[in-house]
């Protein structure tokens, strides 16, 4: 009966996910025609041939009617044709996927950071609430979300590379190349860069949700059965707590993914964050909107996976 | 069996502490029902969660007085502690079913945890026993709404499961606050009988707070009448009933819609209880009082007996039965 | 008098968010006085005083141009002041009017608040480079570019906010739906969105300055000349080892802005209604 009601929502938020990819996919389409000048010379670049021209164009179905278009373009999509590359002069997903790992890695790494230290440091400030440690902890998180990741990452470089030699201060040779795991250390300080504000704002979050649940009339209730407190936190505070932390972990993806461009910048990391600044000021118009496509799928994705999860550890929950 | 002595518990985050009840003291004989009423905000739920070891100590705590289980003192200890020193003989059901179940958690495993603090030396198994308490609340189904969530219940479910729990503690006496507040009607009804059986079957006593005179009448065998955090009046629910003394005792009633006679006005008292802050010297309802006069605005209050075990303080007690007096 | 004061208690009470409010006010008063009281011209260029550290002549030291920090520091005050600004009017300009109206017209409201909805799908830097690609470069634009990203969120927190001042509204006067809309609109939902949307706009205030200064690292938002403190960043960040000061005092301005933006946003929401304490804590930040 209960996985019922699971399979029942999962199936209804996958279609909601769908729904929304396929919205958004409308958005993304459109941004090749928004963007000013003739479609066919924006995904060719000035310098195409009128025959070149031509052929997209035929591909395309430029002379059809744009809904025509669209469904084309998404065929296309859904084949793994994302068009072709300007600079590289090659397809844009296999550009993309060459700065997968970097991207994916580097966020990974970084969501380990965050979890590490925003959930046990908001737990600790919430049960020593009003004391120093909570006083410094939630000082330092607030002064932390407001500071930007690039300039973390700066001053990281210029400590642990330049000035002390620890670790490389750019680049990153993936883990399937000579030195193989070792070569982690170059993802070392732009994950601890990047953590920084997100995990600055997981520690914020928990600390408000175990201040909120444990001011509940059900922790009142596990404290009167006569259990240790430390299992009322752990049992009733704490897993209550975290249901609010996983739940907006989602949305604190979406900040992590739009300091991972920043900080793929400075660190100068081969990711799909600094391919889509370089695409930009290259004018390399395909491949930023592989790159949003890409992006924007994956985030739907996880947001899916986030809210399936945090509807297995919380049976209330329910669409929107 | 539970003896309350003087009980004064204080607001303390304050300069200065201020006393939400003032020298509350009552007895809660085996077996026995003890109504508490009292309009809200008058300190009942603050006594029952001094009486559990529950305040919020940072900012509420007993400032002086005792409570005595057995004769043994437990006023400062928490439950947990209760447990270590084996004095762990009252348990407690709120008045919010709704919020006081954790709603991620499996409502049978909440009676477990009870179960496995309370109920270790017995040997019995929790799980089978789990099913004995459901069963013993009346919830049907027992195997099977043990594996429910509390969102998936009713408000009178849940309030089930709460004294289920609370059941799981192996308690002497049961502090009941404003069980039915939150409930229908008919529910009300029901869980006012699943608690006078337990009472019956168990042979537990019964602390149940109420701002409803009719439940009293209902189910309790004595009534402690509170007003501004102190009891004004005490007696045998018949006696009480029969023949109030206290001029507030006397408004309570008259707020009462009573099937027995003609449907007269209800005639609600007038002004409002005073504020923690601001509570008179002498008689706190002195204010509000028909029958007021110099004396009952300063000094201390006689806390004079009427007949064994009928009590009330007041200046100016109205004896001759209901209805007397203006 | 007495509205006044009652916004200034939670600030009393907090000395941490009184500092916030005073370092705000020094950046407004630095941004309006910029001319008067900057020891340099902020792009006179000095070829021979290069990479100086802070010395009495140059309190912040000079660039690689030979520039004058402090007075760029000085002078990006303006153009954050200014980012800000556009931001928080853009966005509430825009998502306000969405929010209120999805509340007021339930039918058009949720083909509205979809499509907030559907923005929120992208990422907020994405949204905004995507936008600065199709609108072109230039501080207008960055505004813009960050002002629809604020946008969600402020449409969909008068959105929250406005629909529960409608259901307490209709439990209180007892009326039904298809009540007078404007008595509704301008007697109950407008006024009390106020105090509100005061914390979200010094939430985003602070937030579009680190988005604006993300977009000048980038060389995506104002054009190089201007010195604004995300440009100086950029262009001193091939001189860290050399002068690590130039980025410091860039950087700590954006720091020491957004914090205190950030401690009197907070210090604001203490003070505010509890019902709407939820709404801004969860949906302030995309
Ligand atoms: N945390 C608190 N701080 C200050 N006063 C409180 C606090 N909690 C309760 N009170 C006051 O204590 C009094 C008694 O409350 P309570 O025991 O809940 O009343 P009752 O259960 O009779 O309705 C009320 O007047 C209430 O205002
Ligand atoms: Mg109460």
């Amino acid at each position: 009966m209960l996985l019922n009601f699971f399979t029942s929502y999962a199936m209804r938020r996958t279609g909601a996910a769908a729904v929304t990819m396929a919205a958004a996919s409308v958005i993304i389409f459109a941004f090749i025609h928004l963007i000013p000048g003739d479609p066919t010379y924006v995904l060719l670049g000035d310098g195409a041939t009128p025959e070149q021209a031509e052929a997209l164009s035929k591909k395309m179905g430029l002379d059809r009617p744009i809904v025509v278009q669209y469904f084309t373009w998404a065929v296309n999509v859904l084949q793994g044709d994302l068009g072709k590359s300007l600079f590289f002069q090659a397809p844009v997903l296999e550009i993309i996927a060459d700065g997968a790992e970097t991207s994916l890695l580097l966020a990974g790494i970084t969501m380990v950071w965050v979890v590490l230290i925003g959930i046990p440091i908001g737990m600790l400030s919430a049960t020593r609430q009003g004391t120093a440690v909570d006083q410094t902890a939630s000082g330092l998180a607030m002064l932390f979300a407001s500071v930007p990741t690039f300039w973390v990452g700066l001053y990281l470089i210029l400590i642990f590379a330049a000035w002390l030699g620890w670790l490389p201060s750019s680049g990153y040779p993936s883990i399937f190349e000579e030195d193989g795991l070792y070569n982690l250390r170059y993802l070392l300080l732009p994950s601890l860069a990047l953590a920084a504000p997100n995990a600055a704002l997981i520690l914020r979050l928990t600390r408000a949700s175990m201040l909120d649940v444990a001011r509940q009339d059900y922790v009142r209730t596990a404290r009167a059965k006569g259990i240790r407190p430390w299992q009322v936190t752990t049992r009733h505070i704490f897993r209550n707590a975290l249901l609010a932390v996983v739940a907006a972990f989602g949305f604190t993806l979406a900040g992590l993914i739009s300091e991972a461009v920043v900080t793929e910048t400075v660190f100068s990391l081969p990711g799909i964050g600094r391919l889509v600044v370089q695409s930009i000021l290259r004018r390399d118009y395909p491949v930023i909107q592989g790159v949003i496509l890409i992006i924007v799928m994956l985030y739907l994705t996880i947001n899916l996976g986030v809210d399936l999860i945090n509807r297995y550890l919380d049976p209330r929950v329910e669409l929107e | 069996m539970l003896s309350v002595q003087d009980l004064t518990v204080s607001v303390i985050t304050g300069e200065q502490p201020l006393d939400i009840t003032r020298a509350v003291s009552f007895d809660i004989g085996p077996g026995e029902i003890l109504g508490v009423v009292g309009e809200s905000g008058c300190g009942k739920s603050m006594t029952s969660l001094a009486i559990m070891g529950l305040l919020p100590s940072k900012q509420i705590a007993v400032q002086s007085g005792r409570v005595l289980l057995d004769g043994s003192d437990i006023t400062h200890l928490t439950p947990d502690q209760r447990v270590d020193v084996g004095l762990s003989g009252v348990s407690m059901i709120f008045q919010e079913p709704m919020t006081s179940l954790n709603p991620v958690m499996r409502v049978g495993a909440q009676i477990m945890e009870a179960l496995r603090v309370h109920d270790r030396e017995n040997g019995r198994d929790p799980f089978a026993r789990t099913r004995e308490l459901l069963d013993l609340v009346h919830i049907p189904d027992a195997a099977l709404q043990m594996n429910a969530y509390p969102h998936e219940l009713s408000g009178g479910m849940r309030q089930r499961i709460m004294i289920a729990i609370a059941l799981a503690c192996n308690p002497k006496i049961l502090v009941a606050d404003e069980p039915t507040t939150a409930l229908d009607v008919t529910v009300q009804s029901q869980i006012l009988n699943l608690i006078r059986e337990l009472r019956d079957e168990l042979s537990m006593s019964v602390l149940f707070i109420t701002h409803d005179l009719g439940v009293v009448a209902q189910l309790a065998d004595r009534v402690c009448v509170m007003y501004a955090g102190q009891v004004v009046e005490t007696a045998d629910v018949t006696q009480l009933f029969e023949n109030p003394v206290h001029p507030y005792t006397h408004g309570l009633f008259s707020c009462l819609p009573d099937p027995g006679r003609r449907a007269e006005p209800l005639k609600p008292i007038p002004g409002q209880a005073p504020l923690l802050i601001d509570i008179p010297p002498g008689c706190a309802f002195a204010p509000r009082c028909a029958d007021v006069t110099e004396i009952c605005r300063s000094g201390t209050l006689p806390w004079e007996s009427h007949s064994s075990g009928h009590q009330a303080r007041c200046h100016h007690p109205r004896t001759g039965g209901r209805g007397n007096g203006q | 008098m007495d509205l006044l004061s009652s916004w200034l208690v939670p600030f009393l009470k907090h000395r941490l968010s009184l500092c916030g409010l005073v370092v705000l006010i020094g950046v407004i008063l630095a941004a309006l006085l910029a001319p008067v009281i900057t020891p340099y011209d902020p792009l006179a260029m000095d070829p021979i005083g290069r990479l100086q550290t802070p010395n009495m002549a140059h309190w912040f030291g000079t660039d690689h141009f030979g520039r004058d920090t402090l007075s760029r520091v000085i002078y990006g005050a303006r153009l954050a002041l200014l980012i800000g600004t556009g931001v928080v009017g853009f966005a509430m300009a825009t998502g306000v009017p969405i929010g209120v109206l999805s509340v007021l017209f339930p039918r058009v409201g949720n083909v509205l608040m979809r499509l907030v909805d559907l923005m929120m799908a992208f990422p907020a830097l994405l949204l905004a480079l995507g936008l600065i690609v199709i609108l072109g470069q230039g501080v207008t634009n960055a505004i813009l570019a960050i002002g629809v990203v604020y946008l969600t969120t402020t449409a969909r927190i008068t959105y929250s906010v406005a629909l529960r001042l409608k259901a307490e509204t209709f439990v209180e006067a007892g009326r039904s739906m298809g009540a007078n809309t404007w008595w509704l609109a301008t007697r109950h939902i407008i006024p009390n969105l106020v105090s509100p949307l005061l914390v979200q706009a010094s939430f985003v205030f602070a937030f579009a300055q680190l988005g604006a200064a993300s977009l000048d690292f980038l060389g995506l938002g104002a054009p190089p000349d201007i010195p604004s403190w995300g440009n100086m960043l950029a262009e001193s960040r091939r001189y860290i080892t050399r002068a690590p000061w130039l980025l410091f005092f860039p950087g700590a301005m954006i720091v020491l802005t957004a914090f205190s933006l950030n401690l009197v946003g907070d210090a604001l929401r203490d003070r505010l209604d509890p019902r709407f304490r939820d709404e801004l804590a969860n949906k302030g930040k995309p």
